[in-house]
């Protein structure tokens, strides 16, 4: 039931980031709204993390992207990777983990897009990128993961109400 | 009343002391009596009515309250519906106000064929520059078909699926476009990036260029069709020792309002590609 929840959640993440979210700019960045989902989802203590979770999310943006699919697969299960570490390690910092696995996940997805735009022979300024793109995504994320992590504690009360009290 | 049919004088007498009363009533000699008699009847009857409405209100308050507010929630369900069909309405201005100028940009090239889309997303990734409409290869679409707006070039399509498409837009880092600039009518490449800014390159050095000319597409290439306004420049960078001139453009399209676009079906993409490569 989680996992199925969890891959619905994606999916509807990923039609939002498509249709909506793009739309939320700061400079050239935008609101990665399918990242924030799946940090918030994979942080809540009830479930349990997984770099797994980071290859629905990927596969979800491969149809509606123009980057290849394994740019988002690495992207996003890296991210999840992060998630997962930082679960482990600084567990009862709930705050910090959050906001680490956000800023460090963005930071992953961008890095590998950048990697392959690279080798790719896109035209790109690095600190252009950077400073453009991946800052203000990253302070736009920052600013929406709260409220994120919020719905999603009552998504997963919804879910199984036994585990949401964990 | 008796009258006195005995006494012809008294009959007589009253006719007159009546029609007396009658010419002195019409002529207003009796306002003033009439008044003074009159005014306090007209106190009594205006403080009976105050009470009596007073004392009606009271008994029939209650229903009157349960009216206004059962009124008071239909006018309210009434305004919400009245709203929403303005703002239903609105959208629908807007909309016909775009399809129109689509429309004249489409009558102003007769010999395009088109096939209007509404875009319905954009890509998740901040660093590349598509966009995605809701017509696809049912719809006529093919791969390479150019997309324009009413103020110019958008892109061309790039992925089709049965109901959609992938546009990539000038503005995309891989984007490349052979464009003309006027007046001095010399060519150079146009190019994105992936902050979204155009880039004229390739220009030859002894161009006269200043901001505020207008850059079209040249057709050369076969990729995209000549003379279809992408913008105008803005700044212009001359190098001594550099071979080519480069400038900045400002796109005519506003691509982050971009809503509604016309897909040119009848334009057949030419692959140079096998040509350029060496035996």
């Amino acid at each position: 039931m989680r996992i199925f929840a969890g891959i619905v959640l994606l999916l509807g993440a990923a039609l939002l980031q498509i249709t909506l979210f793009t739309r939320i700019t700061l400079l050239q960045g935008s609101v990665d709204f399918v990242l924030l989902v799946l940090v918030a989802w994979m942080l809540l203590p009830a479930n349990r993390s997984d770099w797994k979770w980071g290859l629905p999310a990927g596969i979800m943006l491969g149809f509606a992207s123009a980057l290849p699919d394994w740019v988002l697969w690495i992207g996003y299960a890296g991210a999840a990777g992060i998630c997962q570490l930082l679960k482990q390690r600084i567990w009862q910092g709930r705050l910090l983990t959050l906001f680490s696995a956000t800023m460090l996940g963005t930071l992953a997805i961008h890095l590998v897009t950048m990697a392959y735009l690279f080798v790719s022979a896109h035209p790109m300024d690095a600190l252009e990128a950077l400073n453009l793109i991946t800052v203000p995504t990253m302070l736009l994320n920052l600013i929406f993961i709260l409220p994120i992590y919020a719905i999603m504690g009552e998504v997963q009360k919804l879910v199984s109400p036994a585990e949401g009290r964990a | 009343m008796r009258f006195p049919k005995n006494n012809p004088y008294q009959l007589v007498a009253l006719i007159l002391l009546a029609a007396g009363l009658l010419l002195l009533a019409l002529a207003g000699y009796l306002s003033p009596l009439l008044n003074s008699v009159l005014q306090p009847i007209y106190g009594a009857q205006a403080w009976l009515y105050d009470r009596f409405q007073a004392i009606q209100d009271f008994i029939n308050a209650p229903a009157d309250i349960a009216r206004l507010r059962q009124e008071n929630a239909e006018l309210n369900s009434e305004n919400a519906a009245l709203q929403t069909q303005i703002i239903a309405l609105q959208q629908q201005v807007t909309e016909i106000e775009l399809l129109s100028a689509l429309l004249d940009f489409a009558r102003a090239r007769p010999e395009n064929a088109y096939q209007a889309a509404a875009v319905i997303g954009r890509d998740p990734s901040p660093f590349l520059h598509y966009v995605i409409i809701n017509r696809g290869s049912d719809d006529g679409i093919r791969r390479g078909m150019p997309v324009v707006a009413q103020q110019g070039m958008v892109g061309r399509v790039a992925q089709v699926t049965a109901n959609a498409a992938r546009v990539e837009l000038i503005t995309d880092p891989a984007a490349q476009v052979s464009v003309r600039l006027q007046p001095s009518d010399v060519d150079g490449m146009l190019s994105g990036s992936i902050i979204g800014d155009l880039a004229i390159d390739l220009i030859p050095q002894d161009a006269t260029l200043q901001a505020g000319d207008l850059v079209f597409t040249s057709g050369i290439g076969g990729l995209y069709p000549g003379n279809i306004l992408i913008g105008q420049v803005s700044s212009v960078q001359q190098e001594a020792q550099a071979l080519f001139q480069t400038a900045t453009v400002q796109p005519a399209v506003d691509f982050t309002r971009l809503e509604i676009v016309l897909v040119i079906v009848n334009f057949q993409p030419v692959d140079v590609a096998p040509l350029l490569t060496s035996p």
